[in-house]
């Protein structure tokens, strides 16, 4: 598994700088959290991040790789990208939907699929839980069935990478609970091995360690359920480590203005927020 | 799609010889009597040509309007969107006026040649506009909620409505009233009196665009989960989109080219087919032409039989049907039933 690396990586868009030039390196196997106010350029970094947006300055690597080398289709194997919100233009079932990730793969249509597209199919489905959807026209998805079915979609393309934007936005408590599980055990390599398949998927899964960028709001789950935090205010990198150090109450005070205070056990913390 | 697939192109296979039969002279596959003296002529010379050109026009339009409605995400998208139909048909009308200045030989193929080139014309300046919506791999406005489409897409209504404005000036500006009035005939799309030179010249265009459209079949489904997943998944959105100005300017353009302007097959065929598939859109496109191609045929052997004392223009007939049909669809789509 390769790193993800930005090496003084700025994006502009629109004519205007909204990342500012900075230095990441995210290590597999870890689960890094995009925090920072509305606006501060936590999408645009993240599809900076997937290749979607060039950056106007520096590069983004893949391990030794510049990511503006490798081809669409071999970043798209490496990079998966979930976006914002769950837009499903056509009523679709779940299965279908899941198997559009295979699209990189060149087996997203069943004639094509041989057993190693099956098999990474039905271990995305096992994975985020939705073996009963299969059959579900995506208009008869609730919210959070949406969300894990676009979640299946990216796990089907087995990328190294998996990059969110919100993934649990309009999620209620319990579906966020559950889809951060689902993304914790990507940064495990439990994909596979949960697989309906069996061998083959336990195969595929051993050792296949994902790392996993996503944006978060809520910064009580960043705190419980991230290995490292990147903050960002006003397209600048603010603050990067443990969740401990980049969202200790003075940074949240620097950054959203509020007062707060962080209460309960590692693992489990409670984020108290005071007047401004 | 194959059980779509095979619905329609065995609907077709049943239909096609029907509509040889049907017409003002009925022609009666069994018997030898004398009623219809000239049937082997009629058949050969005037019906297959035709039943061959409903074919190709439906098939065009029906796949045209499947991927259509594909990349732009949108049940109510119709291939005339991207300005190509209105765009050919203004170098149809163009042809009205230069007609009269070329030699018999060459005016009988400048109406379909000025409609191609109307067509490749608006395909030029779509690839254009698209070279410069869609450049770096963003897109300059942005690259976010879906502006690279949106934009393209407000481009080809504005090439169509300039198209339409040129043509409306030049049927008030005809030379005489007899070019008015067959400007306007023309413009209402129908089959009557073709021949088998018009067939070869549309079957080969028709057939390159729906390969085209084949082609980007697979990005379009990819788009299904919107721009930037698409890309994501490694469609390159450029090339995606000169896929589809190739396919809908070749197919859209060369059915206006030998039929005029026929409405309403690329907007209702995906919807027939929708229901019988995944719902998928490489899924549509096929069975779209298949559909496409059962419904003009229907449609012209219906304007053919009609007791008028003119025939009916087939434009206008499947306008007639097409817009109550279509009417009826959003009522049960907004129910749920669909």
């Amino acid at each position: 598994m390769r790193r993800l690396i930005a090496d003084g990586l700025s994006v502009n868009r629109g004519g205007r700088q909204v990342v500012a030039p900075l230095n990441a390196s995210l290590e597999p196997g870890t689960l890094t959290a995009i925090c920072g106010p509305n606006g501060a350029g936590k999408s645009s970094l993240i599809m900076a991040l997937s290749g979607l947006l060039s950056p106007a300055r520096g590069e983004v690597r893949l391990g030794d790789a510049r990511l503006s080398d490798l081809s669409a289709k071999n970043r798209a194997k490496a990079l998966g990208y979930l976006p914002q919100g769950s837009d499903i233009a056509w009523d679709v079932a779940v299965e279908s939907l899941v198997a559009l990730g295979r699209h990189p793969h060149g087996d997203a249509v069943r004639g094509a699929r041989g057993a190693a597209g099956r098999a990474a199919i039905e271990s995305a489905i096992a994975a985020t839980a939705i073996e009963g959807l299969r059959h579900r026209p995506a208009s008869q998805l609730s919210g959070g069935e949406r969300a894990r079915t676009l979640l299946a979609r990216v796990l089907a393309g087995e990328p190294d990478w998996v990059l969110a934007d919100e993934p649990l936005a309009a999620l209620d408590l319990a579906h966020q609970l559950s889809m951060i599980g689902h993304l914790r055990r990507c940064t495990q390599g439990a994909q596979g091995a949960q697989g309906a398949q069996g061998a083959q998927g336990a195969q595929d899964g051993l050792g296949h360690k994902q790392g996993v960028v996503i944006v978060l709001h809520d910064l009580a789950l960043a705190m419980n359920h991230a290995d490292r935090v990147l903050v960002l205010q006003n397209g600048r990198l603010v603050a990067d480590g443990l969740p401990e150090q980049a969202l200790a109450e003075p940074v949240i005070k620097e950054v959203w203005g509020i007062a707060s205070c962080w209460l309960g056990e590692p693992g489990a913390r409670a984020l108290v927020t005071g007047p401004k | 799609m194959i059980r779509a697939s095979i619905v329609f192109a065995v609907l077709l296979v049943v239909l096609v010889p029907l509509s040889l039969l049907a017409g003002r002279v009925w022609i009666d596959p069994f018997g030898t009597d004398s009623a219809a003296p000239n049937a082997a002529l009629i058949l050969m010379e005037l019906r297959a040509p035709r039943a061959a050109l409903a074919v190709i026009v439906g098939a065009g339009l029906g796949a045209a309007g499947a991927a259509m409605q594909g990349y732009l995400r949108n049940p109510l998208a119709d291939p005339g969107l991207f300005g190509i139909a209105p765009m050919a048909a203004l170098g149809a009308v163009a042809s009205f006026w230069t007609g009269g200045l070329l030699s018999p030989a060459l005016a009988a193929w400048s109406l379909p040649a000025f409609a191609l080139i109307g067509a490749g014309l608006a395909m030029a300046l779509l690839a254009l506009i698209a070279g410069r919506s869609m450049s770096d791999g963003a897109g300059r406005f942005g690259g976010g909620a879906g502006g690279g489409i949106a934009l393209f897409t407000l481009a080809g209504l504005m090439i169509a409505s300039l198209a339409g404005a040129l043509t409306a000036l030049a049927i008030t500006l005809a030379p005489n009233p007899f070019a008015l009035s067959q400007i306007v005939l023309w413009l209402n799309g129908a089959l009557t009196d073709r021949s088998w030179d018009e067939v070869w010249l549309a079957g080969p265009l028709v057939a390159l665009g729906i390969g085209a459209l084949a082609l980007a079949a697979r990005s379009l489904d990819a788009l299904t989960l919107g721009e930037e997943a698409a890309r994501s998944l490694g469609i390159d959105p450029r090339a995606l989109l000169w896929l589809l100005i190739a396919g809908i300017g070749l197919t859209v353009g060369a059915s206006v080219a030998v039929a005029g302007i026929i409405g309403f097959v690329g907007l209702i065929v995906p919807h027939l087919v929708r229901p019988l598939t995944d719902r998928m859109p490489s899924s549509l496109i096929l069975p779209s032409a298949l559909a496409g191609a059962c419904l003009v045929l229907v449609a012209d052997c219906a304007v053919r039989i009609a007791p008028f004392v003119t025939e009916l223009r087939l434009g206008i007939a499947l306008s007639l049907i097409g817009a109550p049909f279509f009417l009826w669809l959003l009522i049960k789509m907004r129910r749920g039933d669909v």
